[in-house]
């Protein structure tokens, strides 16, 4: 066919095209809240749809373009950023084939992409940590690799986003397990030198410390690693670390940073005190495993502070027992009720502490929380353990984000139900659903001092006023996808949004998360229509 | 009559079969007067014919012909009749039976066949050139603005094309004419899986300029200012209903082509129907609108729904046409 034929011929049955995002349905996996954004990953299109309020029922979307094959979406715990792990094209056929890559969204002041990590290989496990400086990746079974390295990881110093990340390989013990949790300590005080955060890996059979000191090489840090294999338990098997738990050195007892590990189906709890390490040893530290039977297969454990001092605190059945991890004797106190939850709610309840700790106790196998004062736990007979009877089990226990109720608590009935608990008070406040099982959101920043309860897929929720305990019953006209609550990117205001995906389409029922009304709300819909083309 | 004109004519009777009553004028010579009702062939005859009887024996010899269709060129025999009965000749009495006068009749040598006075070329432009027109085609519009593609997967704008207008002005080759021209259209598609149409409506009036290379077949430019509409809808999954949305804008084509007549009379004079086929492509130009679509139905959208802003729609760029062209 001759040039000019074939050119009239595209010119009669229509040449060019449209960019191929028209063609594709809308598809994502669940969207995350910022704090004063939605994101939602765009799939097909490789892109994320930043949802943002400039002012009272605004909406305005930005869309970023993030990596292929998105394996992960997460916020920062401090809701300031959104990680966006992908696995880009693979197999590569060209150099211009994009790699796996971590791609770092802010929001502030405008959603806009800060920081692209790439790799070699794919990598779909994502942690960040609580106190934002630190992100790993790593190798899963969903990374489908010719050859496979299970323990590399990937360090991301996000306190230094000049630096590159770090790969490394985290030693497992020599039993073939794989990372599978991850901890990040705060810092701790070590004996002979400046103190640092550790990152705890458990693998299936061992833990390992990562020295995440920002002063020392990638050779340096690889080289320190620590790693404490876990014993075989009662049953002659080889052990494996369910939970892992942490404290800082309290110099005025004597007492040095110390790690605890809790195995899955032992009876003994495994204390790690961190103490000096040898002469000519390489690394500024060391551990001296310790186990300590308490008595029977423990739900948790957590470290507090006693009137005795710090001990390792281990829910076993109707039981609390108290380690001493600098002798091992373990002291027994009978709970009443067999506790499965133990949270530490000492800042909550400050006025209240006299440096000891307080927790909170609950059970998803009886109707009663518990609130222990452990200034009293061991020079008192009643162990300073009080009881409210709630009426429900307590399936979870869920913080209030934000300075605003700080002694309130949310537990989360197996029934469906949920209680607003007023540790300050010792009243809890139940709020009865109509027996579906509701999803609870809050603001990210906890600035709205509201709850938000909706059912996803139906059209009825409900904002709760922390402070009056009212609920607003509130509809939409489509159903619900999920609920956020969002600061305004313009004044002090606050936006709540009803996500809606339907048929393909992402719309959005828009509320004044101050004063949410039926009446006064906005339905914006095509939400995954903007930004397909390019003039 | 050669195997063209045969083929000429026949396209012409076609043509004029479809358009009724004009069809009877076609064989007229222009400005030649309307002939009488033609008179009975008896007229000829010293004697009138009796009518054919169905009782007639059969064995009275052949039956006779049917009367010929009267044609153009019976015309003239029937004025050469009329010639011939200016000066009549008294006849004999025939006492022979009717029927052997019309044998007699039949075998009367014929007359030499006469040429179609719409096959003499008169060498002039005439209707060639000067005429009223009408016209059908296909549109192809190639429209590369990004508001089409949640409308058209290929960027492609088809479009049916009715015209009509009438020369204006004729000097030797050249001549202008004036044109109204309607184009429209429909596109179907899907936006990420929703259906979608746009309807497109393209009204212009055009001043078109021509030069004939030759009486059929001449080239031509045409402006053609106008307004266009557009009319979207998609059906929305997470409204649960369709949102709509219409605009005018100001809109001009600009094009160059090419049109060869071919079915009509080689005379210029002839008043005889002409068909045409051109071919011309240019730009077609329309202003942008916003597209922001909003339910269709209020009393089924969410409240205070927002409408579905999808930018900005405007339907212009490069397009070729094909029409089919009948001139009088």
């Amino acid at each position: 066919m001759t040039k000019p034929y074939s050119l009239l011929c595209l010119l009669l049955l229509g040449c060019g095209g449209r960019p191929e995002g028209w063609d594709h349905g809308f598809v994502s996996s669940d969207p995350v809240a910022l704090d004063n954004a939605v994101a939602v990953v765009d799939r097909p299109m490789n892109r994320a749809l930043v949802f943002t309020s400039k002012g009272s029922l605004d909406l305005t979307t930005s869309m970023l373009p993030v990596g292929q094959d998105v394996t992960k979406v997460q916020a920062s715990p401090d809701g300031k950023r959104l990680f966006v792990l992908s696995r880009g094209i693979s197999p590569r056929r060209n150099p211009g084939d994009e790699r796996p890559r971590l791609t770092l969204i802010d929001t502030d002041p405008t959603p806009r992409v800060v920081r692209t990590y790439e790799f070699n290989d794919p990598l779909s496990g994502l942690v960040l940590d609580e106190q934002n400086e630190w992100a790993v990746l790593y190798v899963t079974t969903q990374d489908s690799r010719p050859v496979s390295n299970p323990n590399e990881i990937v360090l991301i110093d996000l306190a230094h986003p000049e630096r590159p990340h770090i790969p490394m390989t985290v030693q497992n013990g020599g039993a073939g397990g794989r990372p599978q949790k991850f901890l990040f300590t705060s810092a701790l005080t070590l004996p002979t030198a400046a103190p640092r955060r550790l990152l705890v890996v458990q693998t299936q059979n061992a833990v390992t410390l990562v020295d995440l000191s920002a002063d020392i090489d990638d050779a340096t840090r690889a080289a320190t690693q620590i790693t404490v294999p876990m014993p075989l338990n009662q049953a002659n098997q080889s052990g494996a670390p369910a939970e892992v738990v942490f404290h800082d050195a309290d110099p005025d007892r004597g007492l040095g940073a110390e790690l605890a590990v809790r195995l899955a189906t032992d009876t003994n709890v495994m204390l790690l005190p961190i103490v000096a390490p040898t002469d000519g040893a390489t690394r500024p530290y060391r551990v001296e495993p310790n186990l300590v039977d308490v008595g029977g297969l423990p739900s948790s454990v957590h470290f507090v502070n006693t009137d005795d001092g710090i001990r390792l605190a281990a829910l076993v059945g109707a039981n609390a027992v108290l380690v001493d991890s600098a002798t091992s004797n373990t002291t027994l106190v009978g709970l009443s009720k067999s506790f499965t939850g133990i949270t530490l709610v000492t800042d909550a309840l400050a006025g209240e502490s006299d440096g000891t700790d307080i927790a909170l106790l609950w059970s998803n196998a009886a109707p009663t929380i518990g609130l222990w004062n452990l200034g009293r736990a061991i020079g008192s007979a009643l162990h300073g353990v009080e009881t409210l009877d709630i009426g429900a089990n307590v399936q979870t226990v869920l913080d209030v984000p934000g300075p605003n109720f700080p002694t309130s608590k949310i537990l989360v009935g197996t029934s469906g139900d949920f209680f607003v608990l007023d540790l300050a008070a010792r009243r809890s406040a139940p709020m009865v659903t109509n027996g579906n099982h509701y999803s609870l959101t809050f603001a990210p920043d906890g600035q709205s001092r509201r709850l938000w309860a909706y059912a996803p897929q139906g059209y009825a929720f409900s904002s709760l006023d922390l402070d009056t305990l009212n609920p607003v019953s509130l509809t939409t006209q489509r159903p619900i996808w999920q609920v956020f609550d969002i600061a305004q990117s313009g004044g002090g205001g606050r936006t709540a949004i009803a996500l809606h995906n339907v048929a393909g389409n992402l719309g959005a029922t828009v509320f004044d998360a101050l004063a949410p009304d039926d009446g006064t709300t906005r339905f914006y819909s095509g939400l995954a229509y903007g930004g397909l083309t390019d003039d | 009559m050669t195997d063209r004109s045969r083929f000429t004519s026949a396209l012409v009777l076609a043509f004029a079969g479809t358009c009724g009553t004009h069809a009877l004028a076609v064989g007229e010579p222009p400005g030649a007067a309307v002939p009488p009702p033609v008179k009975p062939a008896a007229a000829t005859t010293d004697a009138p014919s009796p009518p054919p009887s169905a009782s007639a024996p059969a064995d009275a010899g052949p039956a006779a012909p049917p009367a010929p269709a009267r044609t153009a060129a019976d015309a003239d025999d029937d004025e050469t009749a009329q010639d011939s009965d200016a000066s009549p000749a008294v006849p004999p009495a025939d006492t022979s039976p009717p029927v052997m006068l019309q044998a007699k009749a039949v075998v009367r040598p014929a007359a030499p066949e006469q040429p179609n006075p719409e096959s003499i070329d008169d060498g002039k432009m005439g209707t060639h050139q000067t005429h009223w027109l009408v016209s059908i085609g296909w549109r192809q519009g190639f429209v590369s603005n990004s508001g089409l593609d949640p409308f058209s997967e290929n960027n492609a704008v088809p479009q049916f094309s009715l015209g009509a207008g009438r020369t204006l002005l004729a000097d030797g080759n050249l001549s202008l004419v004036g044109m109204a021209i309607w184009d429209v259209g429909m596109l179907e598609s899907s936006a990420r899986g929703a259906k979608t149409t746009l309807a497109v409506n393209r009204l212009t009036l055009g001043a078109e300029g021509r030069y004939h290379f030759v009486r059929r077949l001449y080239a031509f430019g045409r402006l053609a200012p106008g307004a266009l509409n557009w009319s979207a809808s998609l059906e929305d999954g997470v409204a649960g209903l369709t949102q709509t949305d219409s605009a005018w804008s100001f809109a001009g084509d600009l094009s160059a082509g090419a049109a060869f007549e071919f079915a009509g009379a080689e005379r210029g004079a002839s008043k005889r129907p002409r068909a045409w086929i051109a071919f011309d492509g240019g730009y077609g130009w329309a202003g942008s609108s916003k597209l922001d679509l909003k339910p269709e139905n209020e009393a089924e959208a969410p409240v205070r729904a927002q409408p579905l802003a999808l930018g900005e729609l405007a339907v212009r760029g490069p397009f070729l046409r094909f029409s089919v062209s009948g001139t009088y």
